[in-house]
């Protein structure tokens, strides 16, 4: 026999295999202990809920303002029950919550979860004191606006903007310009929950003569926000820009006619991002006399273009299914007319589905 | 009692060091992922709150290559035209079946042939037709010939309309709300790229109509392994490299990608037979090396159900395959390997693979013969093989006790008490042979990647999604 239990690395395999059964068995503990553990919260989670989920629709229905007293074990069932409810509320129904809501301890729990070093619980502070919105918490939730933790920061601006949204807008702006970490989704749905004058000149200004960093970051705001003579400030865009990716998110926004002349001039751009744009724009604000520039595009080398190009054409009011028939005859270019026939094939099981 | 020779002092330090780098690597991937299991799970627990990604779902373009699928081909497309998505199409591709695969689509999709202004963006097989469906416009099928998983998927790469390609098996079963998961890193960073979602085991699950309708441990210990084994490579693997932005593969079972992205890199490669791992790692080298900004996610609570193998000789097959595929994807992008620009790809998770999943198996084996065949020969004490399989099972419990407890943590899938009394007990069930046949069959798998031995689509038997065979 070669060797026995005492040499070194027989020792440190024995070392390592019992340190990692000892491990195992810790580990296979907790995983039970867990579950043990989540069951029981379950439970009073479902208890709490059926306990405080008729005192709240009876408080915000104003039947009734009477609670029965808060139980420890029942404060964040209750308060994430309550913020359930919030959300769908408004006016008086709102109020009468968050009267309850300070009466039974919601607002002080709310102010100790707003400092816990736990996110989640943080998050949830935010959104309470958002819907208090007392303006005592104007400078806690500007702070946690600023923290580095995405989720944390953006439920902070949201409370603010409930608090103040024309003071909050030029800061919660400032604050998506200023890093990156905010998608611009999340702070648009923001700004579409906030007044519609929130917005103010200074966006506008910064839209139409910022950097391109903050146009391309301002621009897809446009879908949510109500901004302002939105059309101007399209078509002002659409005159003076000169980034494809600016010029074809303003494009895609255009629905005045009066940048017609620049989307006609666009059609001829470039980049095919631009081009397929224009002949989407064409097709919503264009008339009869721009189906010669429509069929130049439905020729272009780009497949997007060629089909935008396409759609916008076969979509504009007063064409028939003749003209379709005549047009294909007319056309020479091969992926024009295959282009074509997808979209009339498209139009046709639309119109089948409809009928079936 | 005498000396050892040196060959046996070098192999035994040869295999202490894999086993202590192993649980190493494991543990500290196990670390990363937990925190960063326990990071989304709070952010989870607000999903009481409004969902701020609602109304902004970008489209998707749903991709099912499909050959001799049609026992399931129907069920699966009509469970995933049922998905909870706003804006999405789905394009099946007939990849030259040898069965009724296509009539039956067209028998149950009332499918009519359709005038498709076809890209030829990627180079695929010869198309013979497009078919849609006037009652389903979003379906779109395309019949081709016979060119292999890849080429049908870039088949409908070419097809799709959508900026977003989500690659789906023909037997995968999506969850309703997956899609908008697996999405949000595209909605939130517009540097991401790919997206991969977590794939679980559906065996013994109750799947009605393409949907899940009870979750449920595999009846079979073959499967309920699988379980175990599926949630190791998630949780400890994939939640881990994550963060880093490191993660070497995209599942091909549910994996979204960027289309301009996958067309810039020259869409799925045909010549390997591990393709979702060999993209991955290319848009990693592509982008690491060019010095582009990128993110590659994984979504683990983005889930997808799929049926694992019950026989011995389909998952022979399938590991062998899956061997195969993780060397050609390592070797076809050794450039990575310890690159100056290659970040935490380059220096941690390539080495690490080759390390510890590519050659891993053939150390595991060498193991298990020397010291069975020094015990036989008298040549070595009980008491040191007893350390050596000590040190080998200990880890593997380890392994499986970390991705336990981070499913628990995070996830919960499986409710029920008796499910995690079976997982628990398929911990050890799987050190008592399965461990050691799919070594073997892994060392066959890289055995044949060296010789360069062909292998096909893999012929798995399927009992069908939402079949009766599926319910316990």
């Amino acid at each position: 026999v070669f060797d026995t239990i005492s040499d070194p690395a027989l020792r440190l395999a024995a070392s390592v295999g019992l340190t990692a059964l000892g491990l195992t068995l810790a580990m296979a503990g907790l995983v039970v202990l867990m579950r043990v553990r989540a069951l029981r919260s379950a439970r009073l989670h479902q208890q709490a809920k059926a306990r405080w989920r008729p005192v709240l629709v009876r408080v915000a229905a104003g039947v009734d303002s009477a609670a029965p007293r808060l139980l420890r074990s029942d404060r964040m069932s209750l308060l994430l029950l309550w913020n359930q409810m919030q959300e769908s509320l408004r006016g008086e129904a709102h109020d009468r919550l968050n009267e309850l809501g300070d009466r039974v301890g919601l607002y002080a729990l709310a102010r100790q979860l707003e400092r816990s070093r736990n996110l989640a619980s943080r998050v949830i502070g935010h959104a309470t004191l958002g819907h208090f919105a007392h303006a005592s918490d104007w400078r806690r939730l500007g702070s946690g606006m600023n923290e580095l933790h995405t989720p944390a920061s953006l439920s902070a601006a949201r409370a603010l903007l409930r608090i103040d949204a024309q003071a909050a807008a030029p800061q919660v702006l400032e604050r998506y310009l200023a890093h990156s970490d905010w998608p611009a989704p999340r702070v648009g749905t923001l700004l579409r929950e906030s007044p519609h004058d929130a917005i103010g000149a200074s966006f506008v200004r910064r839209l139409v003569d910022g950097s391109l960093y903050e146009r391309l970051r301002l621009l897809p705001l446009l879908r949510f926000a109500e901004v302002p003579n939105i059309d101007s400030v399209l078509d002002r865009l659409v005159h003076t820009s000169n980034e494809p990716q600016v010029l074809s998110i303003a494009l895609r926004q255009l629905h005045g006619p009066a940048a017609l002349a620049d989307v006609r001039k666009l059609a001829g751009h470039d980049d095919p991002l631009v081009r397929s744009a224009a002949a989407q724009a064409l097709g919503r604000i264009g008339d009869s006399n721009d189906q010669n520039l429509l069929l130049g595009l439905m020729a272009d080398s780009n497949w997007w273009v060629r089909y935008r190009a396409t759609q916008a054409l076969v979509g504009m009011p007063g064409v028939v299914a003749d003209d379709m028939i005549q047009l294909r005859r007319m056309i020479s270019d091969p992926f024009a007319r295959d282009m074509l026939d997808q979209v009339l094939a498209e139009r046709g099981l639309a119109a089948q589905g409809l009928a079936g | 009692v005498i000396a050892q020779p040196p060959w046996l002092e070098w192999l035994t330090w040869l295999f202490l060091a894999y086993f202590v780098g192993l649980n190493l690597v494991y543990l500290m991937l196990s670390l990363v992922a937990l925190r960063a299991a326990v990071r989304d799970t709070a952010v989870r627990t607000l999903s009481t709150l409004p969902a701020y990604t609602v109304g902004l779902e970008p489209g998707i373009t749903i991709c099912i290559p499909a050959y001799n699928e049609q026992a399931t081909i129907a069920e699966s497309v009509r469970s995933m035209l049922q998905i909870d998505y706003p804006d999405f199409e789905i394009v099946v591709v007939n990849d030259g079946s040898k069965d009724d695969t296509l009539e039956v689509l067209k028998r149950e999709f009332a499918l009519q042939p359709f005038q498709l202004a076809y890209r030829r963006t990627l180079a695929v097989k010869e198309i013979h037709g497009f078919y849609r469906s006037p009652r389903h416009p979003t379906l779109l099928v395309i019949d081709k010939d016979n060119g292999g998983r890849s080429d049908a998927v870039n088949a409908a790469i070419n097809a799709a309309r959508h900026g977003l390609i989500c690659v789906v098996d023909a037997d995968s079963v999506l969850e309703r709300d997956s899609l908008k998961r697996v999405v949000r890193p595209f909605i939130e960073d517009p540097l991401t790229i790919a997206s991969g979602g977590t794939v679980r085991i559906s065996n013994g699950c109750q799947i009605s109509r393409g949907y899940m309708q009870r979750v449920d441990v595999a009846p079979g210990w073959l499967a309920r392994i699988q379980v175990l084994e599926y949630l190791r490579g998630f949780h400890n693997g994939r939640i881990g490299w994550a963060p880093l932005n490191a993660l070497l593969i995209i599942s091909g079972a549910f994996g979204v990608f960027r289309r301009t992205t996958l067309v810039e890199a020259g869409g799925f490669s045909t010549r390997t037979i591990g393709e979702d791992m060999e993209i991955t790692m290319r848009l990693h080298r592509f982008h690491r090396l060019a010095g582009r900004a990128y993110r590659i996610a994984f979504v683990p609570d983005a889930v997808c159900w799929t049926e694992a193998p019950e026989s011995l000789s389909v998952l022979r097959s399938q590991r062998t395959r899956w061997q195969r595929g993780l060397m050609e994807s390592l070797w076809t992008h050794r450039q990575l390997f310890f690159h100056p620009k290659a970040g935490a790809v380059g220096w941690l998770a390539c080495p690490s693979m080759l390390l510890i999943e590519g050659l891993g198996p053939v150390i595991e084996l060498l193991g298990y013969v020397v010291m069975t065949a020094l015990i036989i020969l008298g040549l070595t004490s009980w008491s040191s093989f007893a350390a050596f399989l000590l040190l080998a099972f200990g880890t593997g419990l380890l392994l499986s006790a970390s991705a336990l407890l981070l499913e628990e943590v995070a996830f919960r899938t499986y409710p029920r008490p008796r499910h995690l009394t079976v997982l628990l007990m398929a911990m050890v069930v799987e050190n008592l042979g399965y461990r050691q046949l799919t070594v073997w069959w892994r060392t066959v798998g890289l055995f044949k990647w060296l010789t360069g031995q062909k292998q096909r689509w893999g012929d798995m038997q399927r009992r069908g999604v939402g079949s009766p065979g599926n319910r316990p």
